[in-house]
């Protein structure tokens, strides 16, 4: 088969998250290249990197600060690229990481959210990895422990007030490749719910939903919580996490709402804003971002205050991104 | 005599409004009439205020005012302040000051400054939701200013031009000025293209508005004062456009209500750490 010829142990990146429990089934090393780019202390400079290499001004840092990133990591000699579900611009990303001879692996969630469609590509990457499907579901079960304890970080946050908005988008979003270590991560995971269970429970005075793909700032939770409010619904990175895992791995990633249509999004959004009791939306939009366009939508479907913000490079919240986000926190303090 | 009241009597409320362009002051001990005062930005930071790490002062006798009770402070400079002073969010002072000047509780508030467009969708008295301009100044007063400048308008003639506008479709407020250089070698009357400017501000403005269901709109800031603007907003926008007495001052008046309601809130005066001159 052709999976077998990467050495257990070797490093798959990925673009954004798929079905992981292939890779892992195949004792393969998943890597979100998102994270990894994001986590680095050099996020800045790898954009500026990407740009100096020709990558136009006009397209998403985070295409550009993945493809550096890359550059610096030689030992990730395949990746797997979401090429319909996630961004058009990684079709143009692989063709460039294909001229330097990596290899490649594409994943496409079929917009029509078929069910045939997505187990031929679902088994398409078994195939290419190497692994079967009684490897997979054993995999898959091996997580679900772990995905329960994320739900429950995530019950914790915003029922109990005990996790941060902060705490909680990193648990959650590091779901993706379950930070290259599911073993290390499940027990991180156990230590920190034991901890928090422990903390006296807070009320945040304002409670808000942070919805669209994880914002490129790095101080967005900070400075909400300095004002007062708190993030109690991180939308994308909940969806990492598999909320509605049950059943097989093919209905796992149907219900995913992430690649598919905005539908199903805003569904799980009005859903949240009931249950979790949010007073209003902040949406993340990305400079030079597809999604951006679905603001439109979201505002005429969702009948709560919404405060859209964009982005472009991985810095500080800019001051008049501050200025809106205190101005939009103190119209829904009073 | 309630303790608050006893204070109103004594000393005024001010409201700053600390903007890009301009401070504005407003200055009242009855709520009723208002003392209003205006000063180019720069001046005011230069001539008429300083701060150390412990206090600000303010030069009230040279500005015509008495040292007030309170002062509540917004603006884009209420950083400068914040450490001194109680500050208040722009939102919430336009929406305190576009209740006080209509007696409103529905419309679609539009602020156009210095630098910022802010549109404020009020409902049952209430912000519900608001907008802004993101990093680009365009379509803002500052813009307005620079293409009248270059155009060798004053602020009157400039605001008068309203018909038959050019197409302006640059939305970078730098680059603004090569398509105006275009529109003149080609041979449009300056007129047409003072009106295309002021109905570019207006079509920008026009596309944050109509996100929100509502035909009542307040228009306020300083480029509520174009009458361009605001016949273009008229037309093509089919809005009730309301200009309160004061557009202006809106931001000001708002904090002379955030002003009422600290004093009143018994303890909070003891914190204000600024000195009268």
């Amino acid at each position: 088969m052709p999976g077998t010829k990467y050495r257990p142990g070797t490093k798959v990146g990925l673009t954004t998250t798929i079905p992981v429990e292939i890779i892992l089934a195949a004792g393969l090393v998943p890597v979100d290249l998102n994270n990894l780019f994001i986590t680095s202390d050099q996020a800045y400079r790898w954009v500026a990197q990407a740009e100096e290499a020709g990558f136009p001004r006009t397209v998403c840092a985070w295409i550009k600060g993945i493809y550096a990133t890359l550059l610096d990591h030689p030992e990730i000699p395949v990746v797997v690229a979401v090429t319909q579900g996630d961004c058009s611009n990684t079709h143009a990303l692989m063709e460039l990481l294909q001229n330097q001879g990596r290899d490649l692996v594409t994943f496409e969630f079929p917009f029509s959210r078929d069910r045939r469609l997505l187990a031929q590509q679902i088994e398409q990457l078994m195939a290419r990895f190497g692994v079967e499907w009684p490897q997979v579901r054993q995999f898959q079960a091996t997580l679900t422990p772990v995905r329960q304890d994320l739900h429950t970080l995530d019950r914790l946050t915003w029922q109990e007030g005990v996790v941060s908005g902060r705490e909680n988008f990193q648990f959650l979003i590091a779901s993706s490749d379950f930070n290259s270590d599911v073993a290390g991560f499940a027990e991180q995971l156990t230590t920190f719910l034991e901890e928090a269970r422990r903390r006296p429970r807070r009320s945040a005075l304002v409670r808000l939903g942070l919805i669209g793909i994880p914002p490129i700032f790095n101080d967005l939770f900070e400075y909400l919580s300095s004002l007062g409010a708190e993030v109690v619904f991180n939308e994308i990175p909940r969806q990492f996490s598999m909320p509605f895992a049950e059943g097989d791995l093919v209905e796992q990633y149907l219900a995913y709402t992430y690649p598919y249509d905005v539908f199903a999004r805003i569904n799980d959004i009005a859903e949240a804003i009931k249950v979790r009791q949010l007073d209003g939306l902040i949406h993340y939009t990305q400079n030079f971002c597809f999604r951006q366009t679905q603001d439109l939508l979201l505002r005429q479907r969702l009948a709560v205050p919404m405060l859209t913000i964009e982005g472009d490079r991985p810095t500080a919240l800019d001051h008049r991104t501050r200025m809106r986000l205190e101005g939009f926190v103190d119209v829904l303090r009073r | 005599m309630s303790c608050a009241a006893e204070i109103l009597t004594r000393a005024p409320l001010v409201g700053l409004d600390f903007g890009s362009r301009f401070v504005k002051l407003a200055c009242t001990t009855d709520m009723v009439t208002f003392v209003k005062r205006k000063l180019d930005t720069l001046t005011f930071y230069r001539d008429y205020f300083r701060r150390t790490p412990e206090q600000v002062e303010i030069d009230w006798p040279r500005l015509g005012l008495e040292p007030p009770a309170c002062l509540v402070a917004t603006g884009y400079g209420k950083h400068l302040l914040q450490a001194y002073l109680p500050t208040i969010t722009e939102i919430r002072a336009h929406f305190l000051g576009a209740r006080k000047q209509t007696g409103r509780n529905d419309f679609i508030l539009l602020e156009i400054g210095g630098q910022d467009t802010k549109v404020l969708y009020v409902k049952e008295g209430r912000v519900f939701d608001f907008l802004s301009n993101d990093r680009c100044a365009a379509g803002t007063g500052r813009y307005l200013e620079n293409m009248a400048r270059f155009l060798k308008m004053s602020w009157q003639e400039f605001t008068s031009y309203s018909q038959e506008p050019v197409t302006i479709s640059n939305t970078c407020a730098i680059f603004g000025e090569t398509e105006l250089i275009g529109h003149l070698l080609d041979g449009v009357p300056l007129p047409r293209i003072a009106a295309g400017v002021n109905d570019s501000v207006a079509r920008r403005a026009l596309a944050m508005l109509r996100r929100y269901p509502c035909r009542t709109l307040v228009f306020v800031g300083g480029v509520a004062r174009n009458h361009a603007v605001v016949n273009c907003l008229r037309q093509r926008g089919d809005y009730q456009v309301i200009i309160p007495p004061d557009p202006q001052f809106n931001g000001a008046l708002g904090c002379c209500l955030e002003a009422r309601k600290s004093m009143e809130r018994v303890g909070e005066t003891k914190n204000f750490s600024y000195l009268a001159k």
